[in-house]
């Protein structure tokens, strides 16, 4: 079957496959690669950093190390966040620059761990220039839902809010 | 004497192996940082007593070491050159060889060349550069010490020859750019940092100069012409790009002995919880212990980041050298206190700051020989560095007997960059501060200004950078004294804990001021909207800290507040928040570098409710540009 010019060509689409963490913001599913999840915790007091975007919740200590949060419904534009019990923090590796740090992401509820094969993943349609989206790379099917996958490495690269840090900035220098 | 094998002298090309084990490379290089830094000392302790057989013996020990490490790696341009300065030790060890100036310059001319090849082969090992062959050429400078070495065997000759031949040697090291050909000895292209050109050879040279027939020897003219490689200040570069630290074996074992204690302090523990009768004291007691321990934990593991301050300061010795040589001026460097424990990161920051008060003493502090006799002081003039720990943090005192600052002119110069009004009196302290000042020292005829001033705004910034602080002292005609007060360690800082809207800030202790109610002042709002705080004759900006955070949705503090006055770069600010919460000891942690937060906030800390607190940044606060009283405009 000859495969359709929307679908990724076969080496990007069984890189995109694997274990993957799935998680509920708004009602809607979302996806992140289980490999990038550090650990999860419940949502603990976060200290407010003034003069950030909304989104930026803050700061936590987790164990004695700072790590920033951002809540991702506010980031992805969902309304209403409503913290529950259910509401929790996934703390996640990302790629800056050269080096990887944690940065904790706030999330409606947690769904569980999926097995993504290749076959059932797809590029994510073009939402147009400029949308809040473009850090969702494909959508996948997954027990018969759609769960949107998220490069959580450009979530805060893209961000033109965000400044990159320093250590980013001396190392393309 | 050992015998060099004839085909060690010319040029030999360095290049890397592919295969080469890069932890071996890397142990090597800082290994032989260290012996380079022996060396370095060694060859400065045998200029002046060159007699000193243990000096010898530690000197021969760092290059005999320094070219087994090489030899096992291969890296036979490396420990060909140092197979040769070996040899010249030996020589100098069973007495064949008189050690003296022009030696200990071609000791230090090699350490260089050494060094070079060791920065290149780190750039390389760490991929900084592609791997390539290095061409450092060395052929020269092995010829000069081989011809050292072989002359030495004819000690006793002809004085007057040899004294020509050093009067060449001297001739040509003045122009050491194009040496004589009949003057090979000095053809040693080694590259010459910009700070440290060739130093011309001490007159008095000739006559410890050992004997020798001053036939040329072959040198490869071609050499000449080789460009120096570009060495920028590498000569000041201490091994720190690798991250390897020698801890001391009694500082590991008492660790290893707090973890064993830890542990059984919290078996304890669980014991004393799990069991039903046990008496709440006997935990709170158990407790105790734990804490105690914990402390001493986090105090010895502290202290493992602490170095003595020995090699920055031996760095100092070897530029003094070379400064007042090329002034014609005699220095000796006193130091005192080099076994001063100081954070790492503190002293790899403080090289910069010393190596300028150093360049300063000499240049502008040190008077020339002939004046200096006329004044009745010894001819050669004394710099001293002590360091020292005093109250929680490390003093360096750099001091000079040189002629001292001239206050009246550090006043007309002060006046007329409009730093200071005409007649207006001022502290001698606060003078003598001026000379910190950016733009004091780069403005024209500075060196007129009884001297100082040239980069002193450059140690003034890396101090302040260090949260240090200086202090200048001077009597004319008897010298200067600056004065570092510098923390034990960046990484620990004494914090101001204040409440503004519900959280937490914490404020860096030295920064802050002074605290009042605002009831006991005056606070005015200037036509524009921005505000005053009149303190005390002074008119300081206010910042209030809630509106300024973009507080909105929580309800006004049910006090006044409280002002805060904060200094930093020179100015000052004064600050309203809601309330003071106390003092603490805190860590600095960076808030994660995913991204970057307002400049105002510095990094954040652990407070004692476990919760995060941000550090504020004064320097960022005193720079703000002030914003018209935002809320007022908002509602």
């Amino acid at each position: 079957m000859p495969a359709p010019a929307l679908f990724l060509d076969d080496p990007a689409r069984a890189k995109a496959a694997g274990k993957y963490l799935t998680f509920v913001l708004g009602g809607a599913g979302f996806g992140i690669p289980i490999l990038k999840v550090r650990e999860i915790i419940r949502l603990l007091e976060i200290t407010p950093i003034p003069r950030m975007p909304d989104y930026v919740r803050g700061v936590i200590n987790l164990r004695g190390r700072i790590v920033p949060v951002i809540d991702l419904r506010m980031k992805l534009g969902l309304p209403n966040p409503v913290t529950t019990n259910r509401t929790c923090i996934i703390v996640t590796h990302i790629q800056i620059g050269d080096a990887t740090k944690l940065m904790g992401l706030i999330v409606d509820a947690l769904d569980e761990v999926y097995q993504i094969n290749a076959e059932d993943i797809e590029p994510a349609p073009d939402f147009g220039k400029g949308t809040a989206h473009s850090h969702i790379r494909n959508m996948a099917k997954a027990k018969g839902q759609v769960k949107a996958l998220l490069d959580i490495d450009r979530i805060v690269q893209d961000d033109d809010a965000l400044l990159p840090p320093e250590a980013v900035l001396a190392a393309t220098a | 004497m050992s015998k060099i094998p004839e085909e060690q002298i010319g040029e030999i090309p360095l290049e890397l192996k592919a295969d080469l084990d890069t932890e071996l490379v890397e142990e090597f290089i800082s290994d032989a940082r260290e012996q380079l830094e022996h060396i370095e000392q060694g060859a400065l302790a045998l200029e002046k007593n060159g007699h000193d057989a243990e000096g010898i013996n530690t000197l021969f020990r760092a290059f005999h070491t320094f070219k087994g490490n090489a030899g096992f790696l291969e890296l036979t341009a490396v420990s060909s050159l140092a197979h040769m300065l070996e040899s010249l030790l030996e020589g100098a060890r069973e007495n064949r060889l008189q050690i003296n100036s022009v030696i200990v310059e071609i000791i230090l001319k090699s350490r260089d060349t050494l060094q070079h090849f060791v920065d290149e082969i780190q750039a390389q090992i760490t991929g900084k550069k592609p791997r390539a062959v290095v061409n450092i050429p060395t052929a020269a400078l092995k010829a000069t010490v081989k011809f050292m070495i072989e002359g030495g065997a004819t000690m006793v000759a002809n004085v007057a020859q040899m004294k020509a031949t050093s009067a060449k040697i001297a001739a040509s090291r003045q122009v050491p750019v194009t040496p004589p050909a009949d003057a090979p000895v000095t053809s040693a292209p080694v590259p010459a940092a910009p700070e440290t050109p060739a130093i011309p050879a001490p007159a008095h040279a000739a006559e410890a100069e050992p004997a020798s027939e001053a036939k040329p020897i072959e040198a490869e003219p071609g050499d000449d012409e080789a460009p120096a490689p570009k060495r920028g200040s590498s000569t000041y570069v201490s091994g720190t790009a690798l991250h390897a630290v020698k801890v001391n074996t009694h500082k590991l074992d008492g660790l290893v002995d707090l973890t064993g204690e830890l542990l059984i302090a919290q078996s304890l523990i669980v014991q004393s919880v799990s069991s039903p009768n046990v008496s709440r004291h006997i935990i709170a007691r158990n407790l105790d212990q734990l804490t105690r321990i914990s402390k001493e934990l986090q105090r010895t593991a502290m202290s493992m980041r602490m170095v003595p301050i020995r090699a920055t300061l031996h760095k100092m010795q070897r530029l003094a050298r070379d400064l007042a040589a090329k002034q014609d001026k005699k220095v000796q460097l006193v130091l005192e206190g080099e076994d001063t424990e100081v954070d790492r990161t503190v002293v790899e920051k403080l090289s910069d700051p010393l190596a300028h008060m150093i360049r300063n003493a000499v240049d502008h502090g040190i008077e020339e020989p002939d004046a200096r006799v006329d004044k009745g002081k010894p001819s050669s003039g004394t710099i001293s560095i002590r360091a020292y720990h005093k109250s929680g943090n490390i003093v360096i005192e750099v001091g000079d007997d040189g002629q001292g600052l001239n206050n009246e002119r550090i006043k007309e110069k002060a006046v007329s960059l409009g730093f200071l009004h005409p007649g207006s009196s001022i502290s001698e302290k606060d003078l003598l501060a001026m000379i910190l000042r950016p733009g004091f020292s780069t403005a024209a005829k500075v060196t007129n200004i009884s001297g100082r001033g040239v980069g002193m705004d450059v140690v003034y910034k890396n101090v302040t950078n260090l949260r240090g602080k200086i202090e200048i002292k001077s009597k004319p005609g008897q010298g200067t004294t600056f004065t570092l007060r510098l923390p034990l360690t960046l990484a620990i800082i004494d914090g101001l804990i204040i409440g503004v809207g519900g959280q937490r800030y914490v404020l860096p202790t030295h920064s802050v001021g002074e605290s009042f109610h605002p009831k006991s002042c005056r606070i005015t709002t200037l036509p524009g909207g921005h505000e005053v705080v009149e303190m005390r004759k002074e008119m300081l900006p206010l910042l209030r800290l809630r509106d300024h955070f973009q507080i909105k949705d929580l309800p006004p503090p049910k006090n006044d507040g409280i002002l805060i006055v904060i200094e930093s770069d020179g100015k000052r600010r004064c600050l309203l928040a809601d309330e003071l919460i106390g003092k603490q000891e805190i860590v600095i942690k960076n808030l994660g570098e995913v991204f970057r937060t307002d400049p105002m906030v510095s990094g954040g800390a652990i407070l004692g409710n476990g919760c995060v607190g941000l550090i504020l940044d004064p320097g960022a606060l005193v720079n703000l540009e002030l914003s018209v009283n935002e809320l007022q405009l908002a509602t």
